[in-house]
């Protein structure tokens, strides 16, 4: 007995204090970066030190190595090789050693152990707009580079509520004042794609209302068997292009008649979506297979096979699809619909960027790093990493588009053999983005000319984001995910009147998941929000 | 010569059939990859390929033998195999056979201790600081030195050497020799069914293996096979949290407008070989030695 005792006892301590396996010396390594790719591991004591003096002028001609880790796993570049590429580094004294993410999780190992790149780009922001991972921007610009000039309205939106610092600067953003002094530019959204040859073939009826729309695919049920009405992306982005066409709010917030902020998911236009496509699936529109889709692939095969007629997926899909349809020797092609279905139909974009370059506080050269994000967000920058070099890769056309001269957006190898356009997207604002985007596609321009013309935005909406690991983050993050999984049930209801029924006991649980507090806490920082945009803007 | 009823050859025709089908069901997935690795990539989008390929192309083959990346991983792989596989089974075998000897002290520590290792670990966030703190991170050791021991096979190792006849070794302790003589010169060369089993496992194991690619090292030039197949899955998904985006979505689909299918095929036969032809020549050794441990006496 004696012995079982100490045994049991000696078990369980041992249990404790693996529990504080791994625990001391976290982050004491001090390896430096080296020139051949290795990860760079830097102290991280005291992490809120402004960098070092010492560091200043460390390019002086020389090229300086930098890690950057890519958060997202079909990144298309691995390495930074091509014309356009050596040619930021000779202007920027930079050369990129890229990591891409092969799954969700390293990031997280990185940043809990402490062993981070030179940069990060990634849509974690909550995560890393943290003094103890990232430098701010402030503080660099501040030390290296007192000549990045950014505006003040970019510089607020991403500047963070807890300490009103900027760790990053957000990409697919630009502010409502160069919206106007840019009115070429398009912006980006779903969109929607029709069979050519099956239109044809019904007489090439015209769709300009949703009621025009289901006679369509009424016809396409009854002359078609074996074809879907309609295929989309997966769950996440399912039927998109008709939450545009009702109006339905897509981004975390909405402001409601009383300027209050409210959840998307109480949006009174999602219910008449939720109506809308559990009636069209009762009708045969679509199949709950698409709830499945996880990948491109998966509604590329349906296309593929003809068994679908028309595609809800984005402005470009169109064209894209095209591309492999003409690889693959298929003799029909999509025709995309810019032409709005409503008069209510509204793109509304309150996001304020979904990706950015975040400077870790382990990276071996802050200054080399904040000069290259300062060239790589300036407009030259953008244009040379998206386009090329202007007059020899790109010029302006007659109508203010550029033209590309020796890649085509269609053609990956082309784009790949120039180390063009991809990592562009790095930085890039939507202006720059939005003025290259439709172009070298037949059909995506005008699908973004369209989607320009109604999109409505509101950024400091999109500015009411809670920190990370605050029980409102966690809260946020549940009632999003309740939206994913309860709302298939809403889609799949046996009735217009069990589509009700099911979204009234979504917004409940919704609710007992303190949906409440989380819309107390967006309105209480809210106005202050809107007082501060307001105040550096003309809106 | 034992005499058939009716019945024996009604079971026998129910079990052919059913075991047909159960050999059907296994194998024709790794035929319908097979097919489509040699299938044009476009083209096996399209469906109606079942047995074989529409439009037969080397194009999967060539892309995956002429880039550099995917030969440097087959080599990682192929290396870190067969060192991880020679030298997790000697290491396993050393602390197995020391395990089994009755006068080992502390043995039933030894005994709690593996145990315990085997169902509880300190995380992952730990071991990396663990690994780390060794520097291994960012080497190609990363892949040996921490699955030298296999917590499993040094209980079933032990099982088989505590069965040996002890008169082997005391033989050979009496004609003179060491310790670890009688373990290279008169252990091991009897236990070839255990050697056998426990290579093939580890072998696989090293080969599958792609999170400590992932995860434990940066350098392009040490990424395995299994990590690069796991690159090319992975170049179709898109987190939660952008996938909320359109223009992010828009972007993944620019981006990704080649079919990366029939490349994950002719990846995946390129992964699969190489196990295929190793695995004859241990089968006759893998039998006998799954049963190692498991009868007594």
């Amino acid at each position: 007995m004696k012995t079982k005792s100490f045994l049991s006892l000696f078990a369980v301590a041992v249990l404790v204090l693996s529990l504080f396996a791994g625990c001391s010396g976290g982050g004491n390594t001090t390896s430096a970066s080296t020139a051949s790719g290795t990860a760079a591991t830097g102290s991280s004591a005291d992490q809120t030190k402004a960098p070092s003096s010492e560091a200043a002028s460390a390019n002086d001609g020389k090229i300086v190595d930098l890690t950057l880790f890519v958060d997202e796993t079909w990144w298309s570049y691995n390495t930074w090789e091509g014309k356009i590429p050596q040619m930021v580094t000779e202007k920027t004294g930079v050369n990129i050693i890229p990591t891409v993410a092969v799954d969700e999780n390293q990031l997280q190992l990185m940043v809990s152990s402490g062993d981070l790149p030179d940069m990060i780009c990634s849509y974690r922001f909550d995560r890393l707009s943290d003094s103890a991972l990232c430098y701010s921007y402030n503080e660099l610009i501040d030390q290296y580079a007192p000549d990045f000039e950014v505006d003040p309205v970019t510089k607020y939106v991403n500047s963070t509520l807890h300490d009103g610092k900027f760790y990053v600067i957000k990409n697919d953003f630009a502010s409502p004042q160069k919206w106007k002094d840019n009115p070429k530019a398009l912006h980006q959204g779903p969109g929607i794609s029709f069979r050519k040859d099956i239109l044809e073939g019904l007489g090439n009826p015209e769709i300009n209302s949703i009621e025009d729309l289901e006679n369509v695919y009424d016809m396409v049920l009854a002359q078609y068997p074996g074809v879907v009405p309609i295929v989309a992306e997966g769950m996440d982005n399912s039927f998109r292009y008709m939450k545009v066409q009702l109006a339905v709010h897509s981004d975390n917030f909405y402001e409601d008649e009383a300027e209050q902020l409210k959840w998307r998911g109480r949006d009174p236009q999602l219910l008449e979506w939720y109506k809308l496509m559990n009636k069209w699936y009762h009708k045969g529109y679509w199949t709950a297979d698409n709830l499945a889709f996880k990948n491109a692939d998966q509604y590329k095969q349906v296309l593929m096979n003809g068994e679908a007629f028309s595609l809800m997926a984005y402005d470009n899909t169109a064209d894209t699809v095209n591309t492999e349809m003409k690889a693959a020797g298929k003799d029909y092609y999509m025709v995309a619909k810019p032409e709005w279905l409503t008069d209510e139909a509204t793109l509304f974009d309150y996001r304020i960027g979904w990706r950015g370059l975040f400077i870790t506080r382990n990276c071996s050269n802050p200054e080399a790093a904040i000069n290259f994000a300062k060239y790589a967000y300036s407009e030259e920058g953008q244009q040379f990493l998206l386009w090329g070099e202007e007059d020899v890769d790109w010029h302006y056309g007659d109508d203010g588009y550029p033209v590309f001269d020796t890649w085509e957006p269609s053609d990956k190898n082309s784009i790949m053999a120039l180390g063009v356009r991809y990592w562009g997207w790095l930085t890039c604002d939507n202006i720059v983005n939005g003025m290259g985007q439709g172009v070298g596609y037949e059909q995506t321009f005008d699908v973004k000319r369209y989607l320009t013309d109604r999109t409505e935005r509101k950024v400091y909406i999109g500015m009411a984001n809670p920190a990370a690991d605050s029980d409102e983050s966690a809260t946020l993050s549940r009632v999003n995910d309740l939206l994913k999984t309860e709302g298939v049930k809403v889609l799949l209801a046996d009735n217009e009147d069990g589509v009700v029924t099911a979204y009234n006991n979504m917004i409940t649980m919704a609710e007992s998941m303190g949906l409440n507090d989380l819309e107390a806490w967006a309105n209480s920082v809210y106005p202050q929000i809107k007082e501060g945009y307001f105040a550096i803007t003309d809106e | 010569m034992k005499f058939r009823t009716k019945e024996d050859y009604i079971v026998d025709t129910v079990n052919y059939i059913l075991l047909g089908i159960v050999a059907i069901v296994t194998i024709y997935p790794f035929w319908y990859v097979f097919v489509l690795s040699f299938n044009d990539g476009y083209d096996a989008l399209v469906k109606g390929i079942y047995f074989w390929p529409r439009k037969f192309v080397l194009d999967n083959y060539i892309a995956f033998f002429t880039d550099g990346r995917w030969l440097s991983a087959f080599g990682v792989s192929v290396v870190r195999t067969v060192i991880g596989g020679v030298c997790t089974t000697l290491f396993t075998c050393m602390v197995a056979y020391a395990h089994s000897r009755p006068n080992l002290m502390f043995r039933r520590f030894y005994s709690l201790l593996l145990i315990f290792c085997m169902y509880f670990s300190g995380g992952l966030i730990p071991f990396y600081v663990t690994l780390r703190s060794y520097n291994l991170l960012n080497k190609f050791w990363v892949y040996i030195i921490p699955g030298l021991l296999s917590y499993f096979f040094v209980i079933v190792a032990r099982s088989f050497f505590s069965e040996l006849p002890p008169e082997l070794m005391e033989a050979a302790k009496i004609d003179g020799a060491s310790d670890l003589g009688i373990f290279f010169r008169v252990v091991l060369p009897v236990s070839t069914p255990l050697l056998a089993t426990m290579l093939l496992f580890q072998a696989v194991n090293h080969w599958n293996s792609w999170v400590d690619s992932a995860y434990y090292v940066r350098d392009e030039s040490l990424r395995t096979l299994s990590y690069r197949m796991m690159e090319v899955i992975n170049k179709s998904n898109i987190s939660d949290a952008m996938a909320q985006s359109s223009s992010a979505m828009a972007q993944m689909a620019e981006a990704n407008r080649t079919t990366s299918f029939s490349l994950q095929c002719a990846s995946l036969v390129v992964c699969i070989i190489p196990i295929l032809c190793v695995y004859p020549f241990l089968q006759k050794h893998f039998v006998q030695g799954m049963m190692i441990g498991a009868v007594k006496g």
